[in-house]
């Protein structure tokens, strides 16, 4: 029998519990912390691959060497140029063209992973296509004119024999979800988006009734008219130099950590969807189904060189002001 | 360009994740719940066969158990939830719980095309005997077979529509605390709705829907049991089909959400009582074909002010027509010329039409038809502070409901009187008159039980919980309260015949909760409620009030590699001694079965998956092998006696999902 007196004692017992298991956490990681620094920020883009990042900091693997690891995402350019040229974010998930440009520019950082090897997709309202060939004629929508993704498609054109404005048009719209509105309002019939707004296109003519097909894998299309391998190099892990110097171990266990965190992200992608939401305020769902399509597999900057340079190349050839006009120099590469 | 530019653009391109999202949600919330939820108010301790798992909880969902009632804060689903709600095309879900000896298999499909979306699902439970704490075997067991089909159609940007499809079968629920067993509980539910989102000035959107259900039980005291006395071998039947409808505009009046609905409903239920041992004769008119017709007319509006004040007022307006055909078909009971006058006066008994019990208990006579026009009314107030953490509501009503089929017009008779139970045709509607006020705080952590957010203090911070209290008061005009026939005001008889009738009624809750993510690992939680009820006019307790109960939950989970996740975790639940009961069947009503005692349990929990596609979970009930009954037992039938049956002792379960 359990009278009131005994309920509240009993109550009192599981409140307790609840308190000594709050408490056992930050007892438990105290001697681990003493060897490290107090508080690492790192910083990511509010878009899928920081949820890699997310995964590592929520996974502890650095609460050996910082007290306290915490993630920011930067969200605007300025945010992110200042902060690299302040020094505060000394690790930062970027574009890995821009970790080029500034390291041309003479700030010190680094190339320390790439995350992603191409989240740029081709989407359609029409089917599959083949290859470059087929587009001749179409209208295709292209967010930002003159950034990557429409110097890579161009090149990826030119070396197919097409040019734009002769062989097809590239309608240029002010950001991807106008492109994605367009398409679904049937204002044209492809546009090129990256993931998630790809997935996001097909979720959305789902819900519109619209067939969307992803229609072309712009990463093979890589491969195929560039060469080398269906990857294109596209975002990654800046490091400054100056924590290389300071932290190497550091720097060291959190490149590993990358790749752990990478392939967890990919592993699980329904589980990194529920955190992708939660650090990223994207919508978990989408993230899910766009995960598969966003080519997450961390590889360290000197191993990821060689598609690195034929990248920067490619965006050289179409744009150099775009990378800093010339190539980095094998410093740049950790 | 710039470098400052193109990083500019590349840094919005990969913002709209964010965008995107916001495109995406344009619920209408048209077809949620009513703001005024008097369609959904049922009688005072109902009992009912057990709810169908909806579609996303299908492969989720625990089986039945009445007698075992651990619902008030579940165990937790753990890492499975993440093969069970993954995106994959086809899942399937095998487990055994040895509460109540369940054995389940269910799968689940869902295929997806521009513009539609089809999930398929089926399940089936087999449950058996279970050991009580004491080794004792307990009669229990169901078969049951749930089958469910959702199409859903979006013709135009905004719209929706939407076709659900049910069947679910229990064969076979054996209910050791009551004279019956129900052979048969079949339902088929079907629901077709449409919405579609607006973007006018005033108009913002309308849904129209539209829902028949069909619902037979079949209760007998032979096919599932032998009492040893085939001459009093007795069946009932069920049958019961809802048609109803509505539709709703959603509207903007200079900045009020405004919501105007109506809805409107046919229901035919009927209920007989057989002597199969005297050749399937009817011997109680049990629901003498009611014929329910319903109408609802509501309208409510609210308004978020900047000051953090929001403000939701509403009314409502209920009709309802109950229309009894067969109040005057009697049973079919005969006796051979020469018979003795006890048998005779016995098939007279079992004969008597619910016309006839119904003069007989509360006078009343002439057609049985009712019509009642009922009135309510909600305000709602709330204030939300510190950046919208903290928020204080309170909350008044007053709502009406009229007295369903069992109630107003059940009509089973008997030679004995105690074993009668009339319902009342010349009952008022209820109606509740409540306050409730309280708070809730949601820590700028706090996104979700297991999920902190970003870069969290430690944890004690109060930014890591989410705390809600409220209170209330109900005060019941004319509660309908099940009873005795002890010659009260109304009631004509002083047999100890179960009836109905109208008293005040006094009901009163606290309710508490507590959710904590410690760390990104460890969380816990609480949850108490209390509730006292009083039948004010006849001054005494009122029967099957749960007793005061808390639960606890500490939860661990954490990456399993690259590969996967796992957790574990435990739950103690606390449940108090209920001294205030109607265990009387002389003064009172007597359903109560004595005082509850208070007992005290604990599970034990975890699981893992491997890549989102394959997870177990295995567990321990009742780890300490307590022995103890639920105060409110029994729920799956409306029964008058609530004998108490022990609930399982230690047991455990394990579950698997797999996905493709």
């Amino acid at each position: 029998m359990l009278n009131r007196r005994d309920f509240l004692g009993w109550s009192g017992t599981g409140i307790a519990t609840s308190l000594v298991a709050g408490a056992t956490p930050s007892l438990l990681a105290t001697p681990a912390l003493a060897k490290g620094m107090d508080e690492l920020t790192i910083y990511g883009p509010p878009a899928g691959p920081s949820i890699a990042l997310a995964h590592l900091v929520r996974s502890g693997a650095l609460n050996d060497h910082v007290k306290k690891v915490k993630f920011q995402l930067w969200r605007n350019p300025d945010q992110l140029r200042a902060g690299v040229l302040s020094g505060k974010m000394t690790i930062t998930g970027t574009p890995s063209y821009v970790a080029a440009n500034l390291y041309n520019r003479g700030v010190d950082v680094h190339m320390g992973s790439i995350v992603t090897w191409g989240l740029l997709y081709l989407m359609s309202r029409e089917g599959k296509v083949a290859s470059m060939q087929d587009l001749k004629g179409e209208t295709i929508l292209m967010p930002f004119k003159n950034d990557m993704p429409d110097l890579v498609f161009r090149a990826m054109a030119a070396k197919a024999g097409m040019k734009a404005g002769r062989d097809f048009k590239l309608q240029y719209t002010g950001t991807p979800p106008q492109a994605m509105k367009m398409m679904i309002a049937g204002k044209a019939k492809m546009a090129v988006l990256p993931e998630p707004a790809a997935t996001g296109a097909m979720m959305m003519g789902i819900k519109n009734g619209v067939g969307i097909t992803r229609a072309l894998d712009l990463q093979k299309e890589w491969g195929r008219t560039i060469g080398g391998s269906a990857k294109i190099p596209q975002a990654g892990m800046m490091i400054s130099g100056k924590l290389m110097k300071e932290r190497p171990e550091l720097v060291e266990a959190f490149n590993k950590a990358m790749i752990a965190s990478g392939r967890w992200t990919s592993n699980n992608p329904a589980s990194a969807a529920k955190i992708g939401a939660t650090y990223l305020g994207l919508k978990a769902p989408i993230i899910e189904r766009a995960i598969p399509f966003s080519n997450i597999d961390v590889k360290s900057g000197k191993s990821s060189r060689a598609e690195l340079e034929r990248f920067y190349n490619v965006l050289k050839g179409m744009s150099p002001a775009i990378i800093g006009g010339k190539l980095p120099a094998a410093d740049f590469y950790l | 360009m710039s470098p400052t530019m193109n990083v500019k653009k590349h840094q919005y391109m990969l913002m709209i994740g964010i965008s995107i999202f916001g495109l995406m949600g344009n619920s209408q919330d048209l077809l949620a719940g009513d703001f005024i939820d008097t369609a959904s108010m049922k009688r005072h301790a109902v009992g009912e066969p057990p709810a169908v798992p909806s579609p996303l909880q299908l492969l989720l969902a625990k089986p039945a158990m009445q007698f075992r009632h651990d619902d008030q804060l579940p165990i937790t689903n753990g890492v499975e939830e993440d093969v069970a709600k993954a995106n994959r095309m086809v899942k399937v879900m095998g487990g055994y719980n040895g509460d109540g000896n369940v054995k389940t298999a269910a799968s689940q499909a869902r295929l997806m095309a521009p513009g539609i979306v089809v999930l398929a699902g089926l399940r089936y439970d087999q449950a058996d005997d279970y050991d009580d704490a004491n080794g004792d075997e307990v009669t229990f067991g169901y078969k049951r077979d749930t089958e469910q089909l959702v199409i859903q159609w979006m013709p135009n940007p905004g719209g929706k529509v939407k076709l659900v499809g049910v069947r679910d079968v229990i064969k076979d629920d054996l209910q050791p605390h009551h004279a019956m067993d129900v052979a048969n509980t079949t339902r088929y539910v079907g629901k077709l709705s449409f919405e579609q989102a607006l973007d006018g000035e005033t108009l913002k959107g309308f849904s129209l829907h539209a829902a028949s259900k069909n619902v037979e039980r079949e209760p007998d005291n032979y096919s599932n049991r032998n009492d040893g006395n085939p001459k009093n071998n007795m069946r009932a039947l069920t049958k019961r089909h809802i048609v109803e409808g509505g539709a709703k505009l959603k509207l903007n009046l200079n900045g009020w959400q405004t919501i105007a609905a109506l809805n409107g409903g046919w229901d035919n239920h009927d209920a007989r009582r057989y002597n199969e041992s005297a050749g399937g004769l009817i011997n109680a008119i049990k629901l003498p074909d009611i014929t329910r017709t319903t109408m609802g007319l509501a309208l409510d509006s609210k308004r978020k002010f900047d000051n953090g004040v929001m403000v939701q007022a509403g009314l409502r307006y209920d009709y309802l027509h109950a229309n009894p055909e067969a109040v005057h078909q009697t049973g079919q009971m005969k006796t051979p010329p020469g018979a003795p006058a006890k048998q005779v006066a016995m098939a007279k008994a079992f004969n008597l039409s619910p016309a006839a019990l119904y003069g007989q208990y509360y006078g009343a006579s002439g057609d049985f038809e009712r019509n009642d026009h009922n009135i309510s009314a909600r305000l709602r107030l709330s204030k939300t502070a510190m950046d919208k953490r903290f928020s204080v509501f309170g909350d008044v009503s007053r709502k009406m409901r009229s007295p369903d089929n069992i109630e107003a017009y059940h009509a089973v008779t008997n030679p004995n009187p105690a074993g009668r139970w009339i319902g009342n045709p010349n009952l008022d509607p209820e109606a509740h008159h409540k306050a409730e006020l309280g708070f809730v705080w949601t820590g700028a952590h706090y996104q979700g039980y297991g999920d902190l957010g970003m870069n969290a203090d430690g944890p004690f911070s109060a930014d890591n919980m989410k705390i809600s209290l409220s209170g209330y008061v109900d005060a019941v005009d004319n509660f309908i309260t099940f009873d005795r026939a002890h010659g009260q005001s109304g009631i004509r008889q002083r047999d100890n015949a179960l009836i109905y009738r109208n008293v005040d009624a006094l009901f009163a809750g606290v309710n508490f909760e507590a959710r904590w993510n410690l760390t990104n690992n460890w969380s816990m939680a609480a949850k108490a409620a209390y509730l006292w009820g009083n039948n004010e006019s006849d001054d005494r307790a009122l029967y099957q009030i749960a007793p005061l109960e808390a639960n606890f939950l500490i939860d661990y989970k954490d990456m399993l590699g690259s590969v996967g996740t796992w957790n574990i975790g435990a739950k103690l639940r606390l449940v108090a001694d209920q001294n205030r009961v109607d265990d009387n069947i002389r003064t009172g009503l007597g359903m109560d079965k004595g005082e509850g005692k208070g007992f005290a349990t604990l599970d034990a929990y975890g699981g893992l998956q491997i890549g989102n596609r394959w997870s177990l979970s295995a567990g321990v009930n009742n780890l300490l092998n307590a022995d103890y009954q639920e105060h409110i037992t029994g729920t799956h039938i409306a029964a008058a006696t609530k004998t108490k049956i022990n609930a399982p002792g230690r047991t455990f379960f394990f579950r698997s999902q797999l996905n493709f």
